[in-house]
């Protein structure tokens, strides 16, 4: 027999299907839904424009955070997270590094271990790219950029650069020490975690007539209006410049291809940490991703990240050059950065 | 004036001419430069010209840092001059008149920001901040009173040589006669020592703006989220890209410049100042 339905089974059951109804949202409530807003600390110009575009504005703010950019160069950004690490509050929740600036941070406390629970995209990372600390945005390699029409023989290896026949015509970046040193380490029987045979190398190149510009612009002057004609660079900058009608043509050195990762964390002082992470995850997102290589030559770190066939070739690895990939030693640099750049500046350039 | 028109006269004036000219020219030729630059239509700068465009301009008003750092910029450099000439005025008033002990250890004090890289300032000042609020849990870091206070600690060397170089120049007579005269000392200052020394006073106030308008350093320690001054903008524009587009907002701030002193020009005769 079935209890007869009454005004109290009624409410028992209205009740019971408010409750039910209530439960997703309340699990919800438990997730902490991101939302308020997020002060992301990154370089400016283009870069920041697309997260603008193709992050902020589509990703974000139909979740209902707000973002708001921190423009600056990662020196300062390092700088603000070391002196903030005693306030409660910081001033970011986010903060794009180099890999060796994020490392540093993590190094001396000031940065949040990430919940890759709460980045689902990470699973799609890239391993090699991927720290306990910071989630990688875009990558690149070192490559060799020469110009056909002034060396005759194309470079290998990073070796070519000392070749008697390109004598006079390489060029080297001061702001670039630390890898200009390190590819010399590496055809001079030195590793990634020793740069030190890399020093007396780079006297013969001196010696043989390099040019040391300031700055990858300076760089891409010379290029161009023939003053070098070979040069160690990022092939995202090689892409660019390719693209701005720089007469160079891209080879990858046959000791390896050493990577370039940028990257954002989470200060363990962040104000808004769940819309931090959420906007970790949009920046894994297939779609800016894929924005970013084609207007910045670099290469997506995440492998469901879908390029334009027209800009593939230049920003994608081919599975022969990811075997070829190396990381940098960050332990290594941390603890000799110092002395490379005094090195650099009082022995190579005096 | 009577010209001389001997020929070791005219090759004097000859001379002269020339040198001034050159002088001239080697003042502008950057500026020249830059808006020479802005018209190239090739994305890597390098001569000669593959031609002219007038692209860059459109691509630097698409970039909206260019157009909020400008008026940033504007606005903290108002602000720090105005809070400049609040110190540097009384300051110079009180170092000309006044011997005291330790005289020469304030004006050394007040001209420091000068001898230290402002890179330095821009840092310390960041950390103080943090300590400060560490010390009270009352942000000061990311405001633009913070930013506009930092800009004004770089404004005061150059107001307090400036103001008391025209103080100093003053005839103390002019204004002891006002005193004589039954002038309460606040009315004297107002109204004879100020008027005379207004020259010196704009000069200042024009040191005062460009220092902090064009200051990068203390800025990107300073700067509050979401805000950019032109030279971040342009700095960070670089980092990506190095195209005439900085030539271009280069040209457009050179006009805003010369906009400002025409007019402070025909307020005040800037011939009187400089």
């Amino acid at each position: 027999m079935t209890p007869p339905f009454t005004r109290r089974t009624a409410l028992g059951a209205l009740a019971g299907a408010g409750a039910a109804s209530a439960l997703p949202s309340l699990g919800g409530r438990a997730l902490a839904a991101p939302s308020g807003q997020i002060v992301v600390g990154t370089w400016g110009g283009d870069y920041q424009n697309l997260q603008q575009a193709h992050i902020a504005d589509p990703l974000m703010k139909p979740m209902g955070v707000q973002v708001v950019f921190d423009t600056g160069n990662d020196t300062v950004r390092k700088t603000k997270l070391m002196a903030e690490r005693r306030l409660p509050r910081g001033s970011l929740d986010l903060a794009a590094l180099t890999a060796s600036g994020s490392y540093e941070m993590w190094k001396n406390g000031a940065l949040e271990e990430i919940d890759e629970t709460k980045v689902p995209n990470l699973r799609n990372a890239l391993p090699q790219l991927k720290t306990k600390y910071s989630a990688p945005h875009i990558y690149t390699g070192r490559v060799i950029l020469y110009n056909p029409k002034l060396v005759r023989t194309p470079p290998t290896s990073y070796a070519d650069l000392w070749a008697p026949e390109n004598a006079g015509k390489v060029g080297v970046i001061d702001i670039q020490y630390q890898t200009t040193i390190e590819s010399a380490a590496l055809v001079n029987g030195g590793a990634l975690n020793d740069y030190e045979p890399g020093k007396a190398k780079l006297l013969e190149l001196k010696n043989a007539g390099v040019k040391i510009y300031p700055t990858n612009e300076a760089m891409a002057q010379a290029l161009k209006t023939e003053e070098v004609a070979v040069c160690i660079m990022w092939r995202a900058r090689g892409v660019q410049w390719r693209a701005a009608g720089i007469p160079v043509e891209i080879v990858y050195p046959k000791e390896g291809v050493v990577l370039y990762v940028s990257e954002l964390a989470v200060p363990k002082n962040a104000r808004n940490k769940e819309a931090a992470y959420a906007y970790l995850n949009a920046l894994l997102d297939p779609r800016p991703q894929a924005a970013f290589a084609r207007s910045f030559g670099y290469t997506p770190t995440v492998a469901n990240a879908t390029v334009d066939p027209d800009v593939a070739p230049q920003v994608e690895f081919t599975p022969e050059l990811r075997s070829r990939f190396m990381l940098q030693d960050q332990e290594y640099l941390a603890k000799n950065d110092a002395q490379l750049q005094e090195w650099w500046n009082k022995v190579f350039k005096a | 004036m009577v010209w001389g028109s001997g020929f070791r006269e005219r090759l004097g004036r000859f001379a002269f001419r020339t040198a001034a000219a050159l002088g001239l020219g080697l003042v502008l030729l950057p500026l020249v430069l830059v808006a020479w630059l802005s018209f190239f239509s090739n994305e890597i700068l390098s001569l000669p010209p593959e031609g002219y465009s007038l692209r860059w301009y459109g691509a630097a008003l698409a970039q909206p840092q260019f157009i909020g750092g400008l008026w940033t910029s504007a606005a903290v450099a108002l602000l720090a001059t105005a809070v400049g000439l609040l110190v540097t005025l009384p300051a110079s008033f009180v170092l000309t008149r006044r011997a005291f002990p330790g005289r020469e250890a304030v004006v050394q004090l007040l001209m420091s920001p000068l001898v230290v890289p402002a890179i330095v300032i821009g840092s310390a000042l960041y950390m103080a901040f943090v300590e400060f609020e560490v010390m009270t849990e009352m942000p000061l870091t990311g405001s633009v009173a913070g930013l506009a206070l930092g800009h004004a600690l770089l404004t005061i060397p150059w107001g307090l040589r400036l103001l008391t170089a025209n103080l100093a120049g003053l005839n103390p007579a002019i204004e002891e006669a006002a005193l004589s005269l039954g002038a309460r000392p606040v009315v004297a200052v107002a109204k004879v020592t100020l008027p005379l020394i207004w020259p010196g006073v704009v000069a200042a106030a024009l040191f005062s703006f460009v220092v902090s308008f064009g200051n990068l350093e203390v800025s990107l320690f300073l700067v509050a989220p979401g805000q950019t001054t032109l030279p971040i903008a342009i700095l960070q524009y670089l980092q990506w890209k190095i195209d005439p587009t900085i030539a271009a907002v280069s040209v457009v701030q050179i006009l805003v410049v010369a906009a400002g002193l025409l007019l402070t020009d025909r307020l005040v005769g800037l011939g009187r100042v400089v």
